[in-house]
């Protein structure tokens, strides 16, 4: 009986995160619990590990984390610490291992990346290939929340305005050094200097020093609610550097290519080739895999990219055993994938939706009416048919797509209205006076074009007027900075964990140029709060904005098919922001 | 001799100064952004700025022409904006791959193109002539991607014996290499045999009309030696000239043969470079592509004279 209340106690204790791990054990084992209770009240404890002291009290006006993406767990100012360990998993030691050790994993990239310095640009394709080797502080688990990876613990002072992250320790560079804090905040400085989110967080901060070797303290100037979602960007993310590299690049690229992740960078042939080898002094997070953080196996012995720009080279590649993985096809491709011998195909869940941006500094487009008029011509079914075909799309009116914690349907009235007799009269009381749209596409994403095309056709039948001009990509990038060049261009929107992330949020800094005061303001609130119910009321104000000032139309969610050969194991459907080769496999 | 070549090696330098500024304003012209396309679709405007800047995009177009020319001079053509390494390096990395492949498919050419005219023209009229040439003509209508398609969808996919593609230096593994660029060559070097084959027979009819093949007859030397001695000497010349401007066709259909093979040769280098609006290795690579293709006119006037001693150059 007294091992019983013993047990509840104990359990009470630990799912409310008042004892830290070692406490629990400690006193389990002294009162003689069995090993499946003790197991029961480790698994209770949750994401917290022995080596942090947790800061636990219940009492209001504690200390609180401000895990943005995971806010959930971080309301009402009460104490609380992210700690490194794997949220998900709580447990003490790497489950026995299901994949194969050995063999070299052949990826195909359908391009070369710019740079492999990930602090330098927002190519997806860098992500996909950089995060094998270099690793942040902060990184998105299953389900898109965030979970410590270099860092082992966050904590936020009562006044919202210190964040002291603790960093894991016995952590080594592919070079041999361990990662202290002066690689961090040389690493955070100089990705501050290129990435917008990172310059906001330094210019939001009032100080930030490295306490310790092993401790980096930000004080912040007012209260900064997406301080860990900063730092847990992905595309042109903070991945950690030595200080050494930092200090060698000056102002210009890095020039070796040195992380703390699973594998290690050997060698690059531009257009030819970039490989890895496995990491063997990797320091791998205890637990299981969660998401892009938690445990990486690394199974493979090598990994090697190569890009190839033609699809049917990639597929043939595929077919014949060349290959084991290829990042994206067409969905033409699907049928004959995957009923092959040697390959197989998936469709992925939704990875980013297709827009239209439109121009707000454009005189046509600067119009609201107008551009309210263009929002409720559009049937997006027809769009989204001829643009990916049958059961690669998903119409929904969500800016935060339904896979993360935002989801929201607020502005849905707005969404695909199909009513091009509402369009007309709008168009009407706006005054139009049949200049023609300047809509700017390439045939370089053939899904583009296609979108283009047949919004074309309704918007004609709207009373619109349009001039379809369909350019290489390179050229509608460079023509899209300029505001008097254009009136609307198609694009995707890469998926984004968090609101604050998405591209549009640059919102006057976007061509585009969604310069609302109001919004802004939200969008202000948005950065600054951390409560999650809070932020997630001014993310559905956003997007009712969204809906009723037209920056762009949401056409709908695109769903990504990847092919891969039979071989190639363990690799996880959450590919939004990119495979995570790291804990695939080959099957001999 | 020596005084000819000298003179025509001068001559290259006002060509190649030509085509250096057709291609700085054609590259400057085109609209495109090498610092957007860099930065990936979404960074903000300020981000492109500061890139450019760093660049030197943002100076004058003057400025950069003479930096480039004064660079272009001592064969600096500056460094990739995307490959972050001196142009010249990036071509000459890409060199071997499309020098290697444009010497083997010149020589499946002249394997297949020479034996299949000859043959031709001797059994003139006859099932073999008739099949030869409609091999021939379907050879040069086919597109050499397309038939590279059916080549890798033959040996690759269906019967594995071959690699689908993809780059090994000869150096590092010999057998690998052959095995690799077996099937980029052929299909790049058989439209070039199909041409090939139709003009040799054509100049070898005509070569066999001559009196001195009946001569040749008439002293009694087997068919063999008349056709290989006597006749495909001369029938030769014509071709001659037909295959040194075929290395520019060649180097042309290697940049389609490179992207379908995956080969990281020059041409696939000016497609990408094109794409990505890497001013500096596109205008690289088109200087040394018409150097090229200028030296290799010059190799084939040379040749003719070894050829046919009656042609001689620069005597007056």
């Amino acid at each position: 009986m007294s091992q019983d209340r013993e047990f509840l106690t104990l359990l009470d204790a630990a799912s409310q995160g008042r004892m830290s791990r070692r406490d629990v054990l400690k006193r389990a084992m002294a009162v003689g619990l069995s090993v499946p209770a003790i197991s029961a009240l480790l698994a209770a404890c949750g994401s917290s590990d022995d080596s942090t002291a947790t800061t636990g009290s219940s009492s209001s006006g504690g200390a609180a984390t401000s895990a943005s993406g995971g806010a959930s767990t971080a309301a009402s100012g009460g104490a609380a610490t992210a700690t490194a360990g794997g949220a998900t998993t709580g447990a003490a030691s790497p489950v026995p291992e299901k994949g194969v050790k050995g063999g070299t994993i052949n990826a195909v990239i359908i391009g070369e990346p710019p740079t492999l310095d990930i602090h330098w640009t927002t190519a997806t394709i860098v992500g996909f290939v950089t995060w094998n080797m270099y690793e942040p502080l902060f990184a998105w688990d299953a389900n898109y929340k965030l979970i410590p990876m270099l860092a082992e613990s966050h904590e936020v002072s009562t006044d919202q305005l210190t964040h002291t992250i603790r960093l894991r320790q016995h952590v080594p560079f592919h070079n041999g050094d361990e990662m202290k804090s002066a690689d961090v905040l040389a690493s955070l400085q100089r990705w501050a200097t290129k990435q917008g989110l990172g310059k906001a967080l330094f210019e939001a901060s009032e100080k930030v020093t490295a306490v310790d070797d092993y401790t980096i303290e930000f004080k912040m100037k007012n209260p900064y609610g997406v301080f860990e979602s900063t730092l847990g960007y992905y595309y042109q993310g903070p991945a950690i550097y030595p200080k050494s590299v930092v200090d060698a690049a000056g102002d210009g690229q890095i020039k070796e290519f040195i992380g703390t992740g699973p594998y290690k960078f050997v060698e690059r042939q531009p257009d030819r080739f970039i490989k890895f080898e496995r990491f063997e002094d990797y320091a791998a997070l205890p637990g299981e895999p969660n998401g892009y953080g938690g445990h990486k196996y690394a199974y493979a012995d090598q990994l090697i990219f190569t890009p190839v720009s033609d699809e049917a080279a990639r597929i043939a590649g595929l077919r014949s055993g060349d290959y084991h993985f290829l990042e994206s096809i067409s969905s033409d491709q699907f049928d004959t994938l995957k009923d092959d011998a040697v390959a197989t195909a998936e469709v992925l869940p939704p990875g980013g939706w297709d827009t239209f941006v439109l121009n707000w500094k454009s005189p046509l487009m600067s119009n609201q009416k107008i551009r309210q008029a263009f929002q409720m011509a559009l049937n997006h079914e027809p769009i989204m048919l001829a643009a990916w075909g049958e059961g690669y799309y998903r119409l929904d009116p969500s800016i935060m797509q339904k896979e993360t914690i935002w989801y929201s349907t607020a502005g849905k009235e707005h969404y695909s209205p199909n009513d091009p007799d509402g369009a007309k009269k709008l168009l009407d009381e706006a005054g139009y006076d049949g200049t023609a749209i300047r809509f700017m596409t390439t045939k370089e994403y053939l899904n583009q074009y296609n979108n283009a095309v047949v919004c074309k056709q309704q918007l004609e039948a709207a009373g619109f007027k349009v001039d379809l001009q369909v350019y290489d990509w390179a050229t509608v990038v460079d023509r899209r900075s300029k505001p008097d060049m254009w009136d609307t261009f198609t694009t995707g929107i890469s998926f984004r964990p968090e609101p604050t992330q998405l591209a549009i949020m640059q919102l006057c800094n976007w061509p585009g140029w969604w310069c609302s005061e109001s919004s802004q303001e939200i969008l202000d609130g948005l950065r600054s709060e951390s409560d999650f119910d809070k932020r997630f009321k001014l993310m559905e104000q956003l997007q009712t904005n969204f809906y009723e000032e037209v920056p762009m139309i949401k056409i709908g969610d695109t769903k990504d098919i990847v092919a891969r050969s039979q071989k190639l194991q363990g690799l996880s459907q959450q590919q939004q922001l990119g495979p995570q080769l790291w804990n695939a496999w080959l099957e001999k | 001799m020596t005084a000819y070549i000298l003179r025509r090696l001068v001559l290259l330098l006002p060509v190649l100064l030509i085509v250096g500024v057709v291609v700085f304003i054609l590259v400057h012209l085109t609209p495109g952004d090498p610092a957007a396309v860099m930065l990936g679709p979404e960074a903000s405007n300020e981000q492109v700025q500061q890139l450019r800047d760093q660049l030197g995009l943002n100076d004058p177009f003057y400025i950069q022409f003479v930096d480039w020319v004064g660079g272009a001079i001592h064969l600096d053509f500056g460094n990739s904006i995307f490959l972050n390494m001196p142009v010249t390096t990036a071509l000459w990395q890409r060199a071997q791959p499309t020098g290697l492949l444009t010497l083997y498919a010149l020589i499946v050419s002249l394997l297949i193109g020479v034996p299949a005219g000859v043959i031709a023209a001797v059994r003139r009229n006859s099932w073999i002539d008739r099949a030869l040439m409609a091999l021939s003509v379907s050879g040069a209508a086919m597109p050499s991607f397309y038939l590279a398609i059916l080549l890798i969808l033959l040996f690759a996919v269906t019967l594995h014996w071959l690699p689908s593609g993809g780059y090994v230096s000869i150096t590092d593994n010999p057998v690998q290499h052959f095995k690799r660029m077996l099937m980029p060559a052929f299909s790049l070097g058989f439209a070039n045999a199909a041409l090939l084959a139709r003009l040799i027979r054509s100049s070898m009819l005509d070569v066999l009309r001559e009196d001195y093949i009946r001569t040749a007859y008439s002293k009694g030397l087997a068919q063999r030696r008349v056709i290989t001695l006597h006749a495909l000497r001369n029938a030769l010349i014509p071709a001659i000239t037909v295959v040194g401007s075929s290395l520019g066709a060649l180097l042309g259909g290697a940049v389609i043969t490179e992207t379908v093979f995956t080969l990281p040769g020059m041409g696939q280098l000016v497609v990408q470079s094109v794409l990505r609006r890497d001013f500096p290795v596109i205008q690289g690579a088109v200087m040394v592509i018409a150097a090229i293709y200028v030296l290799a006119n010059l190799l084939v006037d040379v040749l003719y004279i070894y050829i046919d001693p009656r042609v001689r150059y620069g005597n007056k």
